[in-house]
């Protein structure tokens, strides 16, 4: 009998056949085997709770696997779902754009319309020498204004006070007084150019149509005020008053500059000062140029003069010349000339000699601020491209009533009219903006 | 597992070697990793004392992946006790089974780690010893898991090796340890 021990039982090789433990020995493996027992029972209990951990987030896998599957068939849907409400929108853009471009061929056949109608009432016109008619009060042109009151008699028509039975506004309108045709078509370019520009400082243009008796007429937005040449005859001008006048109407002219649209005609008749904002408004686009027009050949043809003489610029004078915007601000220069002076530059007893003075006489010197004179003489310059833009001369016109603290264009519009009522009671009642 | 609304809790602190050993013994059990751990044990100084949140934090952590948390707390006891006799001070403070029974139930054992009112922390009180006949009771008032309780008497009895049989039993009453040892 070969007696082992406990530890050469368990930590060593299988034991011998005649191997025995005994006495403590035998008590040692009993523990010990008793120990591993519990160890192994406490060991179970705690793999069992993890196995039970592992199999919950093992499950909770397949249920997050389970949402991620389904989420991911939903997006799928949802994705099918956009393309298909894309493909309906892009057929539906394509639909309309389809009915956009036959709706635009619809308006371009209603144009040619109505300006074969416009060219009609042209030739009926001009062939007629007709008047302007005379309107009483109540009269209704075109089923569009009633007449209240006669305003005055403009460069192109007789303009009266009307309601626009449209809006239930009162508004100017201006009748076709057409002594010939070429007088047609600067009104119809008129109400062109004027359409053209939105300016503040610009009369608008509201409708332009031939009523059922073919006569041409143009609604406009009635301004209440007195033109320049009123405020000037009334009260002396100051020089910043001028300025400002000035910075004014070139704001407004560069406004229609921009939209390839030359006035031909500024002087002090064709600028009114009103109460209401802006104070200073520039009206009568009566001869105006469309310089993007002219592809009918019309408007570009070899000019005739137009334009008044004191305040025509050489530009508008020689034969050949193109009228560009430059011939406004020589327009402009003689206004302010005259506003400072109180005479224009070129006063002769003809108008041939004024013509020829515009062409190749030196304006005469400018007393006043040098400054300003400056500016004066660079709008008179005979070379167009020598004179300033007209946003230039906005800027520097404005910076320079601005440095003589000048009143505002809207308080110039607002003395004007008290000043001119003051100095000559024998006008009254409203001016318009034609 | 602490019950949550036991006021007591507000009250005590554990020693930060406390809180570092459960954790270590998480990650030894797989059952937290280093970063959580990390997050879970940032800025804890062994000799600090903190708030039993940092405690509570640790347990919840575990718990939630768990239906059955006793066997897990009653190995964390265990792998807590072996760790600190291992990789910590126990083998410089105890060298036998016994001498753990008496260390853990004495003024250096539980009141080093556990620190508060008396009401609150509780005691761990070795009731009777009877070493020829490898037998003795503890009654333990601490507001700590019991199970784990158990597992670190189970691990500090058996970690200088000089036991051959160790057992511990509270199943008659969660409070009252019965511990044969030989």
């Amino acid at each position: 009998m070969k007696r082992i021990s406990c530890r050469d039982l368990l930590e060593g090789g299988p034991p011998d056949d005649d191997a025995a433990v005994e006495g403590a020995e035998l008590t040692r493996l009993y523990w010990t085997v008793k120990q591993r027992e519990k160890d192994l029972a406490r060991r179970e209990r705690y793999w069992a709770s993890v196995h039970d951990a592992l199999g919950n987030a093992y499950q909770e896998l397949e249920q997050r696997a389970h949402e991620l599957q389904a989420l991911r068939e939903e997006l799928v849907e949802v994705n099918a779902g956009l393309e298909k409400r894309v493909a309906e929108q892009v057929a539906e853009i394509m639909q309309r754009a389809g009915e956009i471009d036959a709706l635009s061929v619809q308006l371009k056949q209603q144009v040619r319309d109505r300006s074969r109608e416009l060219r009609l009432a042209l030739d009926r016109a001009g062939s007629s020498d007709a008047e302007a008619p005379s309107l009483a009060s109540g009269a209704v042109v075109g089923g569009r204004a009633r007449i209240i009151s006669k305003l005055g008699d403009g460069a192109m028509g007789s303009v009266y006070e009307a309601e626009d039975l449209l809006t239930g506004r009162p508004v100017a309108i201006k009748l076709l007084r057409a002594a010939d045709r070429d007088a047609l078509r600067r009104f119809v370019a008129e109400a062109d150019a004027a359409s053209a520009v939105h300016h503040p400082a610009i009369v608008r243009t509201l409708h332009v149509d031939v009523a059922e008796d073919g006569t041409l007429y143009q609604l406009m937005e009635l301004v209440r005020g007195v033109t320049l040449r009123r405020f000037a005859s009334a009260a002396r001008v100051r020089i910043g008053e001028a300025a400002r006048i000035g910075a004014s109407i070139a704001g407004a002219l560069s406004a229609a500059h921009a939209q390839g649209v030359v006035h031909r005609d500024i002087k002090p008749e064709n600028v009114l000062l009103s109460a209401d904002a802006p104070g200073v408004r520039v009206l009568d686009f009566g001869i105006a140029k469309h310089l993007a027009a002219g592809s009918d050949g019309e408007t570009q043809r070899p000019h005739p003069v137009v334009g008044t003489p004191g305040y025509m610029s050489p530009d508008q004078i020689r034969p050949s010349g193109a009228t560009t915007p430059a011939a406004d601000v020589y327009s402009l220069g003689v206004v302010l000339f005259e506003l400072i002076a109180g005479r224009r530059p070129f006063m002769r007893p003809r108008v041939e000699d004024v013509l020829v003075a515009h062409l190749y006489a030196p304006p005469p010197a400018l007393g006043g601020p040098p400054e300003l004179a400056s500016i004066v003489g660079a709008c008179l310059e005979k070379q167009p491209s020598a004179r300033p833009t007209a946003t230039e001369l906005e800027a520097r016109l404005g910076a320079y009533a601005d440095g003589v603290d000048a009143p505002s264009a809207d308080a110039i519009g607002r003395t004007s009219a008290e000043l001119v009522e003051a100095a000559a009671a024998r006008e009254s009642g409203p001016s318009s903006g034609a | 597992m602490l019950d949550p609304f036991d006021k007591r809790q507000a009250e005590i602190k554990l020693a930060g070697y406390f809180v570092d050993s459960v954790a270590r013994a998480f990650v030894h059990l797989h059952m937290l990793g280093g970063p959580e751990i990390a997050e879970l044990c940032a800025g804890v100084e062994p000799m600090g004392f903190y708030e039993y949140p940092r405690f509570a934090a640790l347990l919840t952590a575990v718990e939630k992946r768990f239906r059955d948390m006793e066997p897990v707390l009653e190995e964390l006891g265990v792998q807590m006790m072996t760790d600190w006799y291992e990789h910590g001070p126990g083998k410089q403070v105890v060298t036998s089974g016994v001498g753990f029974l008496k260390f853990q139930t004495g003024s250096e054992g539980y009141r080093s780690v556990v620190a508060g009112p008396p009401a609150a922390i509780g005691e761990f009180v070795l009731e009777s010893l009877d070493e020829t006949a490898g037998a003795a009771r503890i009654r333990s008032t601490t507001p700590f898991p019991k199970t784990m309780e158990r597992g670190i008497l189970i691990g500090g009895m058996r970690a200088p090796g000089d036991l051959t049989y160790v057992d511990v039993d509270n199943s008659a009453d969660p409070f009252v340890f019965d511990v044969a040892f030989r």
